[in-house]
């Protein structure tokens, strides 16, 4: 391996709003190396790989690839220049054949653009050939193929692009161990031919597997780097800093609480989830989650947290298994028969999901819960205000008035918003899905306190959290999910960030 | 991020002249946006067609004498209503989202022409229980729209597309081909006739009625909420309990019969039916809501907004015709303004991929 | 209930091995009967259309009749075919027929005033152009969605072939006589191997060239076709320009046809082209389809007009069974759409 690294990163600083996404992070890679980028969620992974692939630009800090000066302004430079990224869900032409997906935009032409078809067939299947990828891919539909397939596309994409960097954003959370092994072997010809792999992951059991040396972040900063696949000192270094405290084993350990304390397994629990499965996705889950209490699900990429609770609304199908809800049992329709129920979700992906972007912070706050101030119909203006400002007081949230577009909060703000349009309508259950992603450190604190004072009011509370400092700093109880089975559950004290990690990335207790 | 849509910001200078013709909306939680100051107000649609309405007025009367005269400008007004209950239908579709339109509302109003047409002078039927069937035609019509878009998830352009034609020849077909003449004037006097304190019946109390009634509504009721939430994210409204294929079913069913009402407005009035008596009508249609500032992509809009902007259009169309411009240019205007009105808004507000 | 999208990524940690397409698929799944149909339905109306129709009327098959109904055809298709590529990338054009109308105006009185033909002809190719460049500058340089721009500029054309027409019809002789079923190679009109000609020219552009294929691309994913660094707003003008180019020749055609320029010439024409591409099995989403579809659709459309007259049935019925094919073909592959849907969800 050269001494000089391909790719160097000086300084890198990124901000979205309040938040601080990234300071002053450094970073090289060498070619022919390949460098895992780990770190908890929030740490700024995504953001350093975003602004290495030109879909950001840097506030401060510099980039150099091959010695020369680096700054690409959009993705396509980046690709030009010789990054290539290949994310998480596989995005190609679904409708055009693995040939056109390789060379589109590239194509060899005869005159006026013509194509020659010929000529392309032979690199790419000289191509597939060397990549050791089964050549009757080339004819094959790109959207017929199954996932795994599909990402390898893309990565021989990026290869025919002479690409010297490549960026893979959590490529096996999407793959099975064969089709995980298949890729491994795929970076390690790409390594040995000189290319330079960057890798985020999460996974541990495969750390030794996949890459040379690891790179961690914690906070948007560096955290260390190592050669040495060591398991527990790649946690130390993960662990973010936070009102938690640092166990004897360095990790991380849940705080004496007084809701814990004061917690009451006696009570019947709300929901009792039992052998649930949905196939393909999570198998035999059973865990109960009681009033008063939070219980933390915590799990990997790919885990399926988020399609346990989509099952429990509604909105994913249930192949085996039953719930109970209050003590009687319930088949879910969808969100909005659960919701009326009393089963009330915070979605992952506020943006997408849950604000109305064109609507006030009023109404998107008094959504849900409409029909408590209506009557036949009409909605009361004056009892429909009265719920807004209550929530708005109780939950502290900043907006110049309630009638402010929704899009003028900060992105903490527009979360309580929706936090409280859920609370609005007086639910039983609440499961809230990683619910400070990307909301600045103190607005999380806020918000953490929040979910406290709500399950002391009652409410049985499912937290579904990737954030380690927030499932220790707030579960009564802990699930860990991992590839879709709950491989473990710890109550008070037993809850330990080294054990939670163990238990998620599949190695023995 | 995205940018508040221009159209949807409310106008915060406490006082505008009172006409009977717009529904105040001035309370929180009714879907209203703000911009602070003079530039909030130039940002809100409707103060925009306010000013416009003013100048075009006034150019009008400057142009021609006869502008001023009272029965121009009932007629006018009788005019209107038949192509504003179209328009306040179409805005409520577009409001619903998901590429909500509906190409098909002329040829409701064909088809539910002849029928009222068939039931009242070839079925001796009173005119009032006509035109209770057509009004349940009409909203059978839009069901059809309704159940195809949300049940299959197919384009609204393409299934409006298709009821459109299905609709104008189902009407050519049950009519022959030819106008159904021989109501009944005295019957029709009524609906089509009369008018109290000189506005013609079918403005008062019809074409102002369901505007003021659309816009409380929109505002004030849970389901017109729903309406706003499903167009600004359909996804997250179901998570917040909409039922989001009612939502839009109801959406096509109110504007088929709109445009039912629209039917049995013409023909009391023209005292004919005629099959393809709405042809054309889409546009104008589109048109007006969109230049009244309902975005295509849904979630924002106002009716207020359709309102002014059907009045501006009347005007414009009415100083046409008296200068002795026919009725196609009119066509022509309301295609240039509808250029025009999407140009001023590509430029301040959130960009939307092309269709 | 709308579908919260499940981001595949995060669904399948131990899936089953993904069903590769069912090409060589055991048994009949539901999926693959579907996928038949889409495959397969254009070419059944097509048989079952033909062969009704013959028996129902004794002239249908005779090849006066047939060569009438192509050369008749000929401006429908034209503009199908440019049509097809604006829908290919996802968009549409609701201004096609007044186009027709407007500049089959400007064609006939250029031949009124003496205008020698070749001249007019390329009058004609040149105004539609503009044409097209004006839509495509509205939609690709302005970012108007192109329903609300084509309705805008289709009622200017409309205004602009009524303004020009002032009450005064315009006949006129056409313009080369291979434009009208006149000039022939034997039996077969020229005409018709002109406009076949286009067809081939388009296909082979769309399946053998960098343009095509980006067209392509854009339509299946417009961010990727982005980062492959296609200029998507040059490729989506030329597509427009395109389309102009044969809405300008088709206005030559129509006239050769109808012989007279009115009031509101061409009007007919805009939905049925958009019926023919749909029909024809293209995807109004954009991304897949061909030209060859659409001549398909454009086929099946003029065949069940003249088909109706020759029945005997009251020519009011067509609109009546255009509307309802168009729906059913429509509804067929959005059925295909959600099973295929649900099949990916299972994996």
């Amino acid at each position: 391996m050269q001494s000089t690294p391909l790719l160097t990163a000086r300084g890198l600083t990124k901000r979205f709003g309040a938040t601080k996404a990234l300071t002053g992070v450094d970073f090289d890679i060498h070619a022919g190396e390949r460098v895992a980028i780990m770190g908890e969620n929030g740490a700024g992974k995504s953001t350093l790989m975003k602004l290495i692939a030109g879909v950001y630009t840097p506030d401060a800090g510099s980039l150099t690839l091959g010695g020369d000066a680096y700054a690409p302004a959009t993705p396509t430079d980046a690709i030009r220049a010789g990054v290539s990224t290949v994310y998480q869900e596989p995005s190609g032409f679904s409708h055009l054949t693995v040939l056109e997906n390789l060379f589109m935009g590239r194509q060899t032409t005869r005159a006026l653009g013509w194509l020659d078809k010929k000529s392309m067939g032979r690199e790419a299947g000289e191509l597939l050939a060397r990549l050791q990828l089964p050549t009757r891919l080339l004819k094959r539909r790109m959207g017929d193929l199954s996932l795994a397939d599909q990402q390898q596309v893309l990565i021989a994409r990026a290869v025919a692009n002479e690409a010297r960097v490549l960026i893979l954003d959590e490529p096996t959370s999407i793959l099975t161990d064969t089709e995980s092994e298949r890729l491994f072997q795929l970076v390690d010809q790409l390594s040995a031919a000189g290319t330079a792999v960057c890798y985020i992951t999460h996974r541990f059991d495969e750390l030794e597997r996949v890459a040379d040396r690891f790179v961690v972040l914690r906070d948007g900063q560096n955290s260390g780097e190592t050669d040495d696949p060591d398991r527990e000192g790649l946690l130390r270094m993960m662990g973010s800093v936070s009102s938690v405290e640092v166990g004897a084993d360095g990790g991380l350990v849940a705080t004496p609480d007084d809701v814990a304390d004061a917690a009451a397994p006696t009570s019947a629990p709300v929901l009792v989830v039992d052998a649930l499965s949905s196939e393909g996705i999570f198998r035999d889950i059973s865990f109960a989650v009681r009033p008063g209490q939070i219980t933390g699900l915590y799990g990997l990429v790919g885990a399926g947290r988020s399609e346990l609770a989509l099952a429990i609304c509604g909105e994913l199908p249930i192949d085996a298994g039953s719930i109970a809800f209050q003590g009687k049992p319930y088949r879910p329709h969808s969100s909005r028969t659960a919701l009326e129920q009393g089963i009330a979700y915070l979605p992952e992906d506020r943006k997408t999901q849950g604000i109305f972007p064109h609507l006030s912070v009023g109404d998107n706050l008094s959504a849900a819960a409409l029909r408590g101030v209506s009557r036949a119909g009409f909605v009361s203006t004056a009892g429909e205000r009265d719920l807004v400002a209550t929530w708005m007081d109780r939950l502290s949230i900043k907006a110049e008035t309630p009638a402010s577009p929704i899009t003028s909060l900060s992105g903490g703000n527009q979360q309580k918003v929706l936090l409280a349009r859920l609370m609005a309508t007086n639910p039983q259950l609440l499961i809230l899905d990683e619910p400070t992603r990307g909301i600045d450190v103190g607005t999380k604190r806020e918000i953490h306190r929040r979910i406290r004072e709500l399950a002391a009011t009652g409410i049985a509370v499912l937290l579904i959290s990737s954030e380690m400092a927030e499932l220790l700093e707030l579960s009564d109880t802990v699930h860990v999910l991992h590839e879709g089975r709950l491989t473990w559950s710890a109550v008070g004290s037993e809850i330990t960030e080294t054990a939670i990690l163990r238990a998620a990335t599949g190695a023995a207790a | 991020m995205s940018d508040v849509q221009t159209g949807a910001g409310a106008a915060s200078a406490p006082t505008r002249p009172d006409t009977r013709r717009r529904a105040p909306e001035r309370m929180p939680g009714s879907g209203l946006t703000r911009s602070g100051g003079l530039a909030g107000l130039a940002k809100d649609r409707r103060v925009v067609l306010l000013a416009l309405i003013v100048v075009a007025f006034i150019a009008m009367s400057l142009i021609s004498p006869y502008f001023l005269n009272t029965a121009n400008l009932l007629t006018l007004l009788q005019y209107s209503a038949v192509i504003g209950v179209l328009a306040l239908g179409q805005t409520l579709v577009i409001l619903g989202g998901g590429g909500g339109i509906d190409l098909s509302i002329g040829s409701t109003l064909s088809l539910c022409s002849v029928t009222f047409g068939l039931l009242s002078v070839g079925g001796g039927m009173s005119p009032w229980l006509a035109a209770l069937i057509t009004l349940a035609v009409g909203a059978v019509l839009g069901l059809i729209n309704g159940l195809f878009i949300t049940l299959l998830r197919l384009p609204p352009l393409i299934v409006t597309l298709g009821t459109l034609y299905l609709y104008a020849s189902a009407a050519m077909v049950l009519s022959n081909g030819v106008d159904i003449n021989g109501f009944d004037r005295d019957g029709f006097s009524t609906i089509g006739q009369t008018s109290v304190a000189g506005i013609p019946f079918q403005v008062l109390l019809v074409l102002l009625p369901l505007f003021i009634v659309g816009a409380f509504v929109m505002h004030r009721t849970v389901f017109g909420r729903q309406v706003y939430a499903t167009g600004s994210n359909a996804d997250a409204a179901a998570l917040a309990g909409v039922n989001v294929r009612r939502v839009r079913i109801s959406l096509y069913m109110i504007a088929s019969t709109l445009a039912a009402v629209g039917a049995i407005v013409t023909a009391s009035w023209l005292l004919n039916a005629r099959p393809a008596a709405g042809s054309g009508f889409e546009l104008q249609a589109i048109t007006i809501a969109v230049l009244g500032g309902t975005a295509i992509t849904g979630g924002v809009g106002k009716l207020s907004g359709t309102f002014l902007a059907l009045i501006l259009v009347a005007i414009l169309n009415s100083g046409m015709q008296l200068a002795g411009i026919g009725s196609t240019y009119q066509i022509g205007l309301l295609g240039l303004v509808l250029i025009v009105s999407m140009l001023v808004r590509s430029r301040g507000a959130v960009r939307e991929t092309a269709l | 209930m709308t579908t919260l999208t499940d981001s595949p990524g995060r669904g399948a940690p131990t899936p089953p091995p993904a069903p590769t397409t069912p090409a060589g698929g055991a048994g009949l799944s539901l999926y693959r009967v579907v996928h038949l149909v889409q495959v397969w339905l254009l070419p059944a109306l097509l048989v079952v259309e033909f062969v009704a129709f013959s028996l129902l009327s004794p002239f249908f098959l005779t090849p006066q009749n047939l060569t009438n109904v192509a050369v008749n055809a000929a401006d429908l298709a034209l503009i199908a075919a440019g049509l097809t590529l604006v829908i290919l990338m996802g968009g549409i054009d609701v201004s096609t027929g007044f186009a027709v109308g407007m500049l089959s105006w400007v064609v006939a009185s250029l031949m009124a005033a003496g205008q020698p033909p070749i001249v007019v002809f390329l009058a004609a190719l040149a105004g539609g152009a503009v044409v097209g460049l004006l839509n495509g500058m509205l939609t690709a340089r302005l970012a108007i969605p192109s329903i609300v721009a084509t309705l805008g500029t289709s009622a200017l054309f409309q205004t602009g072939l009524f303004a020009l027409w002032n009450s005064r019809d315009i006949f006129s002789t056409p313009v080369f006589p291979f434009l009208s079923g006149g000039a022939r190679l034997g039996e077969l009109p020229i005409l018709v191997l002109i406009v076949l000609a286009v067809y081939l020219v388009l296909h082979l552009v769309l399946t053998q060239t960098t343009f095509g294929r980006s067209i392509y691309a854009i339509g299946s994913n417009v961010e990727a076709a982005k980062l492959s660094g296609i200029n998507v707003r040059r490729v989506r003008v030329i597509g427009s320009v395109i389309l102009g180019l044969l809405i300008g020749v088709a206005a030559c055609t129509y006239l050769a046809r109808v012989g007279v320029v009115q009031a509101s010439s061409g009007g007919e024409l805009t939905m049925l082209a958009i019926a023919s591409v749909v029909v024809g099995g293209t995807s109004i989403l954009g991304g897949e389809g061909s030209v060859l579809r659409t001549l398909g659709g454009v086929v099946f459309i003029v065949v069940l007009d003249n088909g109706i007259v020759l029945a005997g049935v009251p020519s009011l019925w067509n609109g009546l069974i255009v509307g309802f094919v168009i729906l059913v073909a429509v509804s067929i592959n959005g059925l295909a759409v959600i099973i295929n849907a649900r099949k990916k969800r299972s994996l």
